[in-house]
Formats: C-alpha cells, sequence, structure tokens
C-alpha cells in the first residue's frame, strides 16, 4: 500500500500545478474589451412619429379594369387588388415587396422585394412563388417586366475566374413557373432593357466611361443606336409597335425631356416641361401600343405634361380638379382610364383616383373613406422661387405653419444634400414637423441641384464653399426675412450629407444669422471627402467613375490649388471660428461620409473648447435610416431648435436619459490617464 | 522468466480486454458525435492523461503485489537475473498496455475510414503509437513510483510534464512520446534489485539526482511564483485583483483601446496628441490581438484549431488533408467523397478556418471559401516567410492583417477582389519581438492611422519588456510617436525566480519542451534582461548551495572525490541539486 505521504505528494503536486497554471494563465491573457456598448434602449425617450405614404406601390393592369397595390401600415405591409367591379380583395395578408408590376397579360404580378423577385397568379394559374433570387451572390437584378410576353427581364452579373470583378453579363427572361431565357450575353454591364413587339431588345450597356444605347435584333445582331453624354440622363422607356424607341434624356439640350428615336435617325423631342423649368422624369405608357402618354415634371411643381393627345383632357380636368396639388402622379392608363394620384402638400399620403378619358367621371381608387384633400391645420409646403443676388432664379419650397401668424416666426433652413442632388417634392415629413412646431421652414433648391436642367446643376461648379452656393441658401433665409415672414433674429439651419457641411458653414461664417446648426452626417472638409469618395468608389450607374463624375460636375479632384481652396473654406478648417452651438450626428458604418472624418472635427471641437453634442449611430449608413436611430435623430433635432429658440416649454420638459440607436460621444478635455476620468466634455449645446 | 510472463498475463488479460473493450465502445461512440482524428491539442491532452493516469494506478496495483519486502524477496528469489524478472513484470505490462489502449485506437482508424467518409491520413497511423507510449509512460512510472526510491521517486513524474508541455510535431511527438516510455522503462527496470535499500553506485545516484533536480527545478519556480503571489494577494497588493496599479501592464492589458491610446498620448502633452486624445475618445479604436501563437506543421498529431468547413449550401463537409496538403469534400448527406470540378490549391502549411467559416489561414496566405460555386480563391498572400498570427480582423470599412512581421491595412473589399486588385493600403513594420506583442490598437484618422503596440507577453516570467509603442501611419511613411514603458506590475524576485533558483535547469526543461519541435517565431519574446540583483541572488544561492552540499556531504560521504562532485553539481545547478542531494542521502528503509 502506498504510504499517505504518496497522496500528499501527489495531491500538492496537482494542486501547484492547477494553481500555478491558473495564474499564469491570468498573468498573460490579454483581456481585450468588447465594442463600445450602443446606449441602452431603455428607458424609451419620445418619439416624434413620421407621416408615410401608406401606399408603398400601386399599378393599373394593363386591360385598365384592375389595380393593385401594397399598403403598409405598424405591423406590415400588404397586398391588394381591386377586381373590375370595384371590389377590393386582399392577395396577401402579409408581404416583404416594395415594388409590383403587372404581366403583359394582365394574369400576374410581379412582386420586388429584398432578395427576391416573385409572380403571383391574379387568377387561378399554377407558378406563383419565387421566381428567383436577387442580389448578393446571385448577383441578379430585377429590370422590368417584358412588354410583350408574361415574363420578367433579370440582369446578371457573375465572376466567373473568381477575382471579385464581375466580367460576364446576361439578359434573362423569366417566365412564371421558373422557365428561363437568356436574351443576351456579354461583356458588358446592362443598366436597364426593354423588349419590342418584334422580339428585339433594347439595351442600355455600361462600359468604362461610356454608356450606350444598343438594339439585339431578333437575329442576335447587336447595333448601337446611341451613345450617352456624359452625366446625361439616359433612360429606356418604351419600344412602340413601329420599333420606335423612347428615350428620357436631354439630348444635348438643358432640360430632360421624352425624345423618340427611329431607326438611325437623330432623336426627336416628343415631351418636355412647356415651362421649360424642370426635368422630365417618369412616363407613363399605354401598355397596348407601347406609346408614351404622360412625362411627369416632379421638380418644378409636381406637374404631368401630356405626351400624347389622349392625355389632354384628363390632365386638364386634373388640373381644375386640384388646382393647389403641390405633386400629380399618373401611375397608369389603360384603354380610357387613368389611375391618378395627388398630393396637396400638406399631408404624406397620395389620394388615388381612377379616372375617364375626358377626366368627367372620378371615384377613389382605394377601397378605404378618403378625404379628397387633407386638414387645412396641417402646414403646407409650396413651391416658390427667388431671384439672387445675382438675378439667377431660385426654387425653394416653403412650409408654414397652419396657424396664421402674427409676428415674423422662427426660421429653420432645410438644406437637401449632394449638393446634386433635389429636396422630395410634394411632401417633406421633416419640413412638416417642424413647421407642425411653428417654425417656417425654407428648402432651398440652391444651383447644383438637379432637376432643373443642366445649366442649372452645373452652376455652382466647385465653388462649394464660401460662395455661390452657400449664398443662395443665405439668401433664402434673408427673402423670407425680408418678406417679413422670417425672424432674422432666431434663424437656425440643418441638413443631412451636403447639407450637414452648408449647415455647419453657414453658421460659422454667419453666426449673427443663424444661431445654430444640425449637421447629420456631415462632411467636414468637402475637398477631403471628394477625394475619399473617388478613391472608393468603383464606378457609377453610368460608367463613370465618381472622380470623372466631379469632373464634369465642375468639381476637379486632380485641380490641387481649387481642392486648397476648397479645404481652407471648410468647417474643419475653419472651427475656430465656431461661436454657435452645433448638433452633430454620423452613422458609424457611413460609406460615403466616414465617421472618422466627423470624429476628427468633434475632436477638433473639443480641443478648441466649443459648444457641441455629437452622437454616432453604430452600424448605420448614410441614411441614418435604420432602427430607432431616425426617430432619435427627430428628437433630438427638434429638442435641439427649442433650445436654440427659446421655446420654453420644449426646455423644460426633461431629456430623455438615452436615445435609441444612438451613442453619445463625449470629449475627455484632453488627454488623461487610464485610471483618471476626465471631466464632462463640452456643455451641451 | 517465461512462465512469469505468462503468470502475469493470466493475473490481469481479463482486466485489460474489458478494459480495451470499453475504450474502443467510447472512441467509437466519440467517432460518431464527433471527429476523433481531428481535434484540438487539449482534447488529446485530456485524453492521453486519462490515460496516463491509468496505466499509473495499474502499475502501482501490479507491483504492490511484490512490494512488500517478503514478496519481494520471494520475487526475486529465482534461478533468473534480477532485471529478468523485471523486464518479464514490465514487458507484460506494456503488452496488457497495449491490448487496453492501442488496439482500440488501431481498430478505430478503419472504422472512421469506412463510416465517417473523411480519410484517414497517414498520420493517424501514428495514433495507436502515441496512445500506447502515453499509456506505457504512465504505467513504468506507477511501477517506479512504487518501487523506485522513496522520496526521490515522484520526481519521475516530470516525464509527464514534459509530454504535456512538448512542442515537438507529428513523427517526432511520437518519438518523443516512446523516448518518454523509454526512460521511464530503464528507471523501473532499475528497481528490480534483491536490495532496494542498497546505496546506488555513483553514476545511477548522480543520474537520478539529476532527474529529481530537474523537476524540483522547474515544479520548484512554479510554486516559487505561486508562493509569491499568495503572499502578493494576503497583502493586498496583486495586480490582478481590484484596480491594477497605474502605468503596468495589467492596466494596458484590461483598458479599452481609446483609454489606453489616451495613456500612452497623455505621457507626452502636446497639442497634436491631445487631438488625438479626443479623436480615440470619439472614434471607434480597433484592437487586434496575436490569437494564433502556435504555428500550424504537416503531419501534427492534432489539430492547432478548427479548420474544417461546413458548406450547408453545398452540403459538404470540407477537411483539410495532410497527406495531399489540400481540402477535401464528403458529402452531408452520403458521407462520401465528393469529387469538386476544380480543385482545391495546395496550401504550404496546414490551414485554420476563422471568422465565418469560410476564411481560411495557410501560413501567409488567405483564401475564401465560396458556398455558391464550392470554390477556394486566394484573396492575400503576405511576402514568404511570414505568418500569420492573428484573425483578420475587420476594422471600420477595411481589414487588418497582423503577421509575425507586421501589421497591414487593407480596403474591406479585398476578401471580394484579391489583395492583386487591392494592395495594401498601409504595412507597419513590428519594432519588436513578435512573441511579446500582447495587442495592438489602431485609431483611424483622417489619412492614416495612429498604431499602439503593447508588448509585454510573458513578462510575468520575465521574458520580456512591458512597453507600449505609438507609430503614426501616413500611406507608405511610418514615423514613431512616443515609446512608454510600462511597469511589469510584478515584483522582480517572481518573475525571475527561475533565473535565481535553478537557472541551468530551468533552461534546460526549455530547451527540452522545444525539443523537435518545428520553428515558432512566437516563441521569441526577445532578449532577457534580469536585474542584477537578481544575478547577485542566483550568485549567492548557488554558492550556498555548494557550500550546503560540502557541508552534508561530510556527513553523510566517505569518498572525498564523490564528495567534490557533488559540490560542483550544487554550484553548477543551484538548490535544486542541493535538495536532491539532501533527498537521496536520507534514504530511508523502504516498507
Amino acid at each position: 500500500m502506498l504510504s499517505w505521504r504518496w497522496w500528499a505528494a501527489l495531491a500538492g503536486l496537482a494542486l501547484v500545478g492547477l494553481l500555478a497554471g491558473g495564474l499564469a494563465m491570468r498573468t498573460s491573457a490579454p483581456t481585450v474589451p468588447g465594442p463600445s456598448a450602443v446606449e441602452d434602449a431603455s428607458p424609451v425617450p419620445p418619439r416624434p412619429q413620421t407621416p408615410a405614404d401608406p401606399v408603398a406601390a400601386i399599378a393599373l393592369s394593363p386591360d385598365g379594369l384592375r389595380h393593385a397595390w401594397i399598403e403598409s401600415d405598424a405591423a406590415g405591409s400588404s397586398l391588394w387588388l381591386a377586381e373590375k367591379d370595384g371590389a377590393a380583395r386582399r392577395l396577401l395578408r402579409r408581404t416583404d415587396a416594395t415594388d409590383l408590376a403587372w404581366s403583359s397579360d394582365g394574369e400576374w404580378l410581379f412582386l420586388v422585394a429584398p432578395g427576391k423577385l416573385m409572380s403571383l397568379t391574379t387568377s387561378d394559374r399554377t407558378g406563383s412563388g419565387v421566381l428567383t433570387q436577387l442580389g448578393g451572390v446571385t448577383g441578379r437584378r430585377y429590370l422590368g417586366v417584358d412588354a410583350w410576353r408574361a415574363a420578367a427581364l433579370v440582369a446578371v452579373e457573375d465572376d466567373s475566374n473568381g477575382d471579385g470583378q464581375a466580367d460576364r453579363f446576361a439578359l434573362l427572361r423569366l417566365h412564371p413557373g421558373g422557365r428561363t431565357e437568356e436574351l443576351w450575353a456579354g461583356d458588358r454591364r446592362v443598366s436597364s432593357a426593354i423588349t419590342g413587339q418584334d422580339g428585339s431588345v433594347w439595351l442600355r450597356l455600361v462600359g468604362r466611361n461610356q454608356v450606350e444605347i444598343s438594339r439585339l435584333a431578333p437575329s442576335g445582331q447587336l447595333e448601337m443606336r446611341y451613345r450617352c453624354r456624359p452625366l446625361e440622363r439616359c433612360s429606356l422607356v418604351s419600344a412602340d409597335q413601329r420599333g420606335a424607341l423612347y428615350l428620357l434624356t436631354s439630348a444635348g439640350a438643358d432640360l430632360d425631356g421624352l425624345y423618340r428615336i427611329n431607326g438611325t435617325r437623330p432623336p426627336r423631342l416628343v415631351a418636355r416641361d412647356p415651362l421649360v423649368l424642370g426635368d422630365g422624369e417618369g412616363v407613363v405608357i399605354d401598355p397596348v401600343t407601347r406609346a408614351p402618354q404622360v412625362l411627369h415634371i416632379p421638380y418644378a411643381g409636381g406637374r404631368a405634361v401630356e405626351a400624347a393627345p389622349a392625355a389632354r383632357r384628363v390632365l386638364a380636368a386634373l388640373a381644375r380638379r386640384h388646382p393647389d396639388a403641390s405633386e400629380v402622379r399618373v401611375a397608369g392608363h389603360a384603354r380610357g382610364r387613368w389611375l391618378v394620384g395627388t398630393r396637396d402638400g400638406r399631408d404624406a399620403a397620395m389620394v388615388w383616383e381612377l379616372a375617364d378619358d375626358d377626366g368627367e367621371a372620378w371615384r377613389p381608387a382605394l377601397p378605404h373613406d378618403r378625404k379628397a384633400s387633407t386638414s387645412p391645420a396641417l402646414p403646407l409646403r409650396r413651391l416658390e422661387s427667388f431671384a439672387a443676388s445675382d438675378g439667377l432664379r431660385i426654387f425653394a419650397y416653403v412650409t408654414r405653419p397652419a396657424s396664421p401668424a402674427r409676428s415674423p416666426r422662427p426660421l429653420v433652413v432645410l438644406v437637401h444634400g449632394g449638393p446634386w442632388s433635389i429636396s422630395p417634392p410634394g411632401y417633406s415629413a421633416t419640413a412638416a414637423r417642424l413647421a407642425a412646431r411653428g417654425y417656417l421652414v425654407v428648402e432651398p433648391q440652391f444651383r447644383a441641384s438637379r432637376g432643373y436642367g443642366q445649366r442649372y446643376m452645373l452652376a455652382a461648379g466647385d465653388d462649394l464653399g464660401d460662395g455661390r452656393v452657400l449664398g443662395d441658401i443665405r439668401e433664402s433665409a434673408e427673402w423670407l426675412v425680408a418678406r417679413g415672414e422670417a425672424d432674422g433674429d432666431r434663424m437656425a439651419i440643418m441638413g443631412a450629407s451636403f447639407g450637414g457641411y452648408a449647415a455647419l458653414l453657414a453658421t460659422t461664417l454667419w453666426p449673427e444669422r443663424f444661431r445654430g446648426a444640425v449637421a447629420v452626417v456631415p462632411p467636414t472638409d468637402m475637398a477631403w471627402v471628394a477625394r475619399y469618395q473617388a478613391m472608393a468608389e468603383q464606378g457609377d450607374d453610368a460608367g463613370l467613375s465618381l472622380r470623372a463624375s466631379f469632373a464634369y460636375l465642375g468639381l476637379n479632384i486632380a485641380d490641387a490649388p481649387a481642392m486648397r481652396r476648397l479645404g481652407a473654406r471648410s468647417p474643419m478648417a475653419m472651427a475656430s471660428r465656431l461661436r454657435r452651438p452645433v448638433l452633430l450626428l454620423a452613422g458609424g458604418r457611413d460609406a460615403k461620409v466616414p465617421v472618422r472624418s466627423v470624429n476628427a472635427y468633434a475632436a477638433r471641437l473639443c480641443t478648441l473648447g466649443k459648444p457641441f453634442r455629437y452622437y454616432v449611430a453604430p452600424g448605420q449608413g448614410h441614411g441614418l435610416d435604420g432602427g430607432p436611430a431616425a426617430q432619435s435623430v427627430a428628437g433630438l433635432t427638434d429638442r435641439f431648435l427649442a433650445q436654440l429658440f427659446g421655446d420654453d416649454v420644449a426646455v423644460r420638459a426633461p431629456e430623455p436619459r438615452v436615445w435609441p440607436g444612438l451613442a453619445r460621444k463625449r470629449c475627455t478635455a484632453g488627454a488623461v490617464g487610464l485610471t483618471g476620468p476626465g471631466p464632462e466634455g463640452s456643455g451641451p449645446a | 522468466m517465461w512462465g512469469l510472463i505468462r503468470a502475469e498475463w493470466l493475473r490481469f488479460h481479463r482486466w485489460a480486454f474489458v478494459l480495451g473493450m470499453a475504450h474502443l465502445g467510447w472512441l467509437l461512440f466519440a467517432d460518431r458525435v464527433a471527429d476523433p482524428l481531428r481535434q484540438q491539442a487539449i482534447a488529446y491532452k485530456v485524453y492521453l492523461g486519462v490515460l496516463a493516469l491509468l496505466g499509473m494506478a495499474f502499475g502501482l496495483y501490479q507491483v504492490s503485489a511484490y512490494a512488500r519486502q517478503a514478496a519481494w524477496i520471494d520475487l526475486l528469489h529465482r534461478p533468473v537475473a534480477p532485471r529478468r524478472i523485471g523486464a518479464a513484470l514490465l514487458l507484460t505490462g506494456l503488452a496488457l498496455t497495449c491490448v487496453a489502449v492501442a488496439f482500440p485506437v488501431a481498430l478505430l482508424l478503419p472504422f472512421h475510414h469506412v463510416m465517417a467518409g473523411q480519410g484517414v491520413e497517414s498520420r493517424h497511423l501514428l495514433f495507436p503509437l502515441a496512445a500506447w507510449a502515453v499509456g506505457a509512460t504512465g504505467y513504468l512510472l506507477g511501477v517506479h513510483l512504487r518501487l523506485g526510491p522513496p522520496r526521490l521517486a515522484f520526481t519521475a513524474t516530470i516525464l509527464l510534464v514534459w509530454l504535456y508541455q512538448a512542442q515537438a510535431s507529428g513523427p517526432a511527438a511520437a518519438g518523443l512520446q516512446v523516448l518518454a516510455a523509454g526512460i521511464a522503462f530503464l528507471l523501473a527496470l532499475g528497481d528490480f534489485r534483491p536490495d532496494r535499500t542498497a546505496p546506488d553506485r555513483l553514476p545511477r545516484r548522480m543520474a537520478t539526482s539529476f532527474v529529481a533536480a530537474l523537476a524540483i527545478g522547474v515544479v520548484g519556480t512554479f510554486a516559487l511564483r505561486f508562493v509569491l503571489q499568495i503572499g502578493l494577494m494576503l497583502v493586498g497588493n496583486h495586480p490582478l485583483n481590484g484596480v491594477p496599479p497605474a502605468g503596468g501592464l495589467v492596466e494596458a492589458m484590461r483598458a479599452d483601446g481609446a483609454a489606453l491610446m489616451a495613456s500612452g498620448l497623455a505621457s507626452r502633452p502636446s497639442e497634436r496628441n491631445r487631438f488625438w486624445s479626443e479623436q480615440a475618445g470619439l472614434s471607434e479604436v480597433v484592437t487586434i490581438v496575436p490569437e494564433l501563437r502556435d504555428a500550424t506543421a504537416r503531419f501534427s498529431l492534432t489539430s492547432p484549431g478548427d479548420s474544417t468547413i461546413e458548406d450547408d449550401v453545398s452540403r459538404l463537409v470540407w477537411s483539410f488533408s495532410h497527406d495531399t496538403m489540400r481540402y477535401a469534400a464528403t458529402s452531408m448527406a452520403t458521407r462520401r467523397p465528393w469529387k469538386p470540378e476544380l480543385s482545391p490549391p495546395p496550401l504550404p502549411v496546414p490551414p485554420l478556418a476563422a471568422g465565418d467559416g469560410q476564411t481560411i489561414i495557410a501560413g501567409n496566405r488567405i483564401l475564401q471559401y465560396e458556398a455558391q460555386s464550392s470554390r477556394f480563391s486566394d484573396r492575400i498572400t503576405l511576402p514568404p516567410g511570414e505568418r500569420l498570427i492573428a484573425p483578420p480582423q475587420p476594422a471600420w470599412d477595411q481589414l487588418a492583417i497582423l503577421s509575425d512581421h507586421a501589421l497591414r491595412v487593407y480596403d474591406g473589399r479585398v476578401m471580394r477582389h484579391g489583395d492583386r486588385n487591392l494592395p495594401p493600403l498601409a504595412t507597419v513594420d513590428l519594432a519588436g519581438p513578435p512573441g511579446a506583442l500582447v495587442r495592438i490598437d489602431m485609431l483611424e484618422l483622417l489619412d492614416g492611422y495612429l498604431v499602439s503596440f503593447t508588448y509585454g507577453q510573458r513578462s510575468a516570467e520575465g521574458r520580456s519588456q512591458p512597453e507600449q509603442q505609438l507609430w503614426l501611419v501616413e500611406g507608405a511613411r511610418v514615423t514613431p510617436v512616443l515609446r512608454r514603458p510600462l511597469d511589469p506590475d510584478y515584483p522582480a524576485i517572481m518573475r525571475h525566480a527561475d533565473l535565481w533558483f535553478a537557472p541551468v535547469l530551468t533552461s534546460g526543461a526549455a530547451a527540452l519542451r522545444g525539443a523537435f519541435a518545428p520553428p515558432n517565431v512566437m516563441a521569441d519574446t526577445g532578449p532577457r534582461a534580469a536585474p542584477s540583483s537578481i544575478l547577485a541572488l542566483a550568485l549567492l544561492l548557488h554558492i550556498l548551495s555548494a557550500l550546503g552540499a560540502w557541508w552534508r556531504g561530510g556527513r553523510v560521504l566517505t569518498d572525498r572525490r564523490e564528495r567534490v562532485i557533488w559540490v560542483i553539481a550544487a554550484l553548477f545547478l543551484g538548490p535544486p541539486m542541493l535538495i536532491a542531494f539532501l533527498l537521496l542521502h536520507r534514504r530511508k528503509t523502504p516498507c
């Protein structure tokens, strides 16, 4: 037998080994902290509700007798169908589809959802289900429906050699039930496609810095018919029964319009804005002849103009019926019936009606009891214009509170992003929300905005610092002050992306005018962000590299002196001049304005001791539109403006401890050691 | 002798078969729920540890029947030399161990090949040998524990510690296990002598003492550190308890990246550093830890990490074969091999699967497996001679790759487009030994990065100098910002316990641990620097050990020449040799 000493020695050895091993592990394994936690989502602060149009998509059947729509509510989306007799039935109780289209024979609905394309019978046919997966590793993209066959067109991009770059492109026709035809394959990307009655296919092919419209004959021969100019809109519309192609483009002119291309002859103008104010965008096509009927002019008044005589009477009747409409949208026309939506600038929801060709019989298109016009107690948004100091006519949306003004109101200048972009036509939820709080809101469509022709868009060039663009923005505010509508001592400026940049710049340069700024995902140095984007982007839909696009727009990244000038006039370079409080918001995964550029600006403000608040939405991109972040941004903005304008009621209300979806970032008041907690950063804005 | 073998076989063969069947049943069960041939080292260590303990129990039990004096006399009173008697008992025991351990493992291999679909590789043929060698070592140590010198025999268990810590790989590891079994066999065989109380000859006593001193040196160093840490805990001064000391390595290891950056920058106040410090506090600081410390080697018996890829889209399982150095697929549905159209690329070293399980790290290469096409694509290839020491780390919209030579930052799209299209955006060479690297923290600046390297791995064992380095990376230009020495947190007497207690023996033990091991750059923690006080203490202790051996030798030894040899040994090997000498020369009569 073993003596107790043996056992004691063995047990001791094991114990020493275990303890020493455990200690050694503790001393050698680094403790790596996890990612910084997002602020806890409780307690939940009051969230401003964002009004939205419940009808996400609507379409008229090719026979004009039925229409289908996707309706959203708090619980989700559902698919509805109005039958010939006007009775509506719900086809799908729940759907994730965001868009829909009728097949050419009216037997099928194609539903586009994130990551998939589905077909759904509207009669009793078999074959409903997922037609194909989209996006991701499939490389498939939905282009539209085949105008002459019950099928959908899908583009395919394939990386055949595994180098991560798409090198094989194809166009597929997918029939309900799963039958697939390959219509074309080649080495250029198909960005859009339409089919002709004779079996031909029109392709918008994108190569490096080159976009062209080509016709694929039934014999398989590919023939280039139109070469698009740089930055020119070049959208396929339809191919009619006679084989002519309709294209939405400018064809070298200033405004985008509807053009007809027949054979090899040069494009012939079919329709454009008769007031010569805005670009055309969105066309209604006759499902039988495939000829365009109506052209929309969304940004210069939200109008619809005729592209064929058949639309004349109904558009005239529409103008009489809704004289105050801020936006008109014709969703379809077939066999004497028109599906028309109008929005009056007060409500997010569009009112949908069915009309006859003469515009005499109108009836609601949706079964719900919708009012023909919304409450006058809601703020009204209108497109107006003023003369800039150099005489150019500048457009601006003005949203006025519904209550009568006894004195000039606080003004919020809401600047859109881009700058080669536009404010949404018709209705703006942000403007409506701010106006409902008693502020006058102006959204200047400063030069460099699109939608008003190429000359308007290119008028600014690279003058994006303290120059013409910022001048238009400032003058939009002064215009309303001069009219006695706005209080010149109570003005703030806000915007997202370029709008945030402009807001920071304006409040830095003119603190006597703007008492504060809300800058959401702002480029703090436009020259740096332009360089970053040009380096990061592979190319855009038009086949142009971003560097080339910027150059065509007037911002030449290769022009070092110009870039230095732009950088020297940036919010980053002029941070020391900032005197007014600023609310900064950034997206943690923003690919357009990387969060590090906003961090650097915020760090600069920290070292300078400037008053600001800074929030980051972790995991969010440029839109800050995922999860609860969007509502928190709205709530923060409202509170910030209330503080600026001395709204005592709002200021006295306790601030929520956390804003869901947002992480507050604070200054550390200089370099501090690990064990010495830094004092609170700069005071609240 | 043959009669003794037969008797001993009959004594235990039923037990051996029962144990062998139970072992086989357990292995077959394990084969149905996992892949027992492709497990990580820790799983095999636990399994082999159980085998060694069972073997040790068997050895203790077997010879306990003969160890009492009457039985011992009876055993050795035969017309056979004592060594042959011992050989008969030990060889029978080894044969029984073979039945209980090696045969079940050998039977597992064809079963696995037929049933699991994932092929048995040539390296797996060593599994029965390796398992048997470890079981046999345990068995022989059990015999030695019972029959060997009462105060020193337990030190022979250092052989198992050696096997546990050995870095050898593949056939070399199996060879090392057989070597350990051979040493244990010689130790056990030497215990078979008629008078176990009679003193040995000097060479055997010296050898026994050396093994004992080695064990005392290794275990004693651990014990000293342990006791010192207990002391730190008792006085409330242990750096791991509560708030770590300011400016120390433990604080740096526990800090989040932003705080660590700020702490480093605060050590050199300036306008620029204050700006960066603010920026770090506002930004997402990316932390990279060199997790892949073990190098992978071909024909290794263990898997350093998970290398299996499960493709749920194509219903395939991809396993890496050391024979072909390629991945091979097995269908999940049929459990049969599946042949892809495009053969997977050969890899230079066995890979590891990282991240989402579709990213493969193989030495200096990173590959991506695409489930849709069942294809492997090379994405990043580092220069020859480099090895990844951390999995690819997403860093904002980029990807950080850490090798034993440099930190590289790639565009995040590199895992789709490859590094031929997207070369590194920045490269920062490591300024210190890679084995000493604890963590890297990166702050993204407008046009570059601020990178913090924290060194000090194994500094609690005196192996590296804790330090934080900050570098500014702007494109191809890398400039030092500052170096901040960090406090090692533990007293030098604890960190350098091996140096003052048993420098020669612990160095020898380290060499034994690394014997036949593939080169691993992560073992390099840089040159060792100890305070002169530690060196003086070591010198003092070694001289005292020699004096102690001289004093004690005068009492227990009669041969003056032998006394001098022990004194020299104690002077050279220090206190452990003195302790072994004292234990050896106070031998009592065995019971």
